[in-house]
């Protein structure tokens, strides 16, 4: 197999299973899984250079590893950023209806 | 005109969907991020064991002590913060161990790129799933 054809493969092997795995997940990683794939493909260019040494199959794993990190850190990152909006939502939510709830009862205002 | 109880009701829901805040994040952390750190620590089990061979023969029963320690650590669910702490030493002897296993051939200088770079992404994966406790 050339070179050529088994960085194409590798790359498209690790996009396919974060795909897979994104939608298990029910995340929606549209913008990042572009982000991984780059990642992917530079992994794959490194990995070319590991064939034929010895121990390629440590770096062969090492590199789906890695792949599976990255993607796993940026899905928390968007997982955070979703997060924080919500309680920045739901923290001015709670201000507000606080002071309406103080207006209807008519309590001083803070 | 909205009344007081609608009020407080409205004030109950909010309070209660923001103490369920960090699902999201927790979520991504127990169901993507562990399990990728726990892939990745079979490989780096194995490449830390073999960095005991680099080191002096007296630290060999420390060495072993602290990948058990760190492994097990790792089984945790959830991991616990302490793990962080176990890392520096494990990681030191993954990288003692890639400078021996290319000295001895058994594995290409490219190969052991591909290590380090899981090294990083190991730790920087850690932390950022510390980062939600």
């Amino acid at each position: 197999m050339a070179i050529e054809d088994i960085k194409a493969q590798f790359g498209l092997d690790i996009v396919n299973n974060i795909i897979v795995e994104a939608e298990e997940m029910g995340l929606e990683l549209s913008d990042d899984l572009e982000s991984v794939a780059e990642y992917a493909a530079q992994r794959a260019d490194i990995l070319s250079l590991a064939i034929g040494e010895p121990g390629f199959e440590f770096a062969l794993k090492a590199e789906r590893d890695n792949i599976a990190l990255r993607s796993a850190h940026i899905g928390v990152e968007r997982a955070d950023d979703i997060d924080a909006k919500i309680l920045a939502a739901t923290r001015g939510g709670l201000v507000l209806a606080a002071r309406a709830l103080r207006i209807i009862t008519g309590l001083p205002a803070v | 005109m909205v009344s007081t109880r609608s009020m407080s009701l409205l004030l109950c829901v909010m309070l209660l969907t923001s103490t369920g805040c960090g699902l999201f994040g927790r979520r991504a952390r127990e169901n993507a991020l562990r399990p990728a750190l726990l892939s990745a620590s079979v490989g780096i089990e194995q490449d830390a064991t073999l960095g005991i061979r680099a080191i002096p023969l007296d630290e060999h029963a420390g060495a072993t002590a602290a990948v058990r320690a760190f492994y097990s650590s790792l089984q945790s669910t959830p991991i616990p913060p302490e793990t962080i702490g176990l890392w520096p030493a494990v990681s030191a002897l993954c990288e003692a161990g890639f400078v021996d296993r290319v000295d001895r051939q058994e594995i290409g200088p490219n190969v052991a790129e591909s290590l380090r770079e899981r090294l990083r992404n190991f730790e920087q994966a850690l932390i950022k799933y510390m980062e939600g406790k």
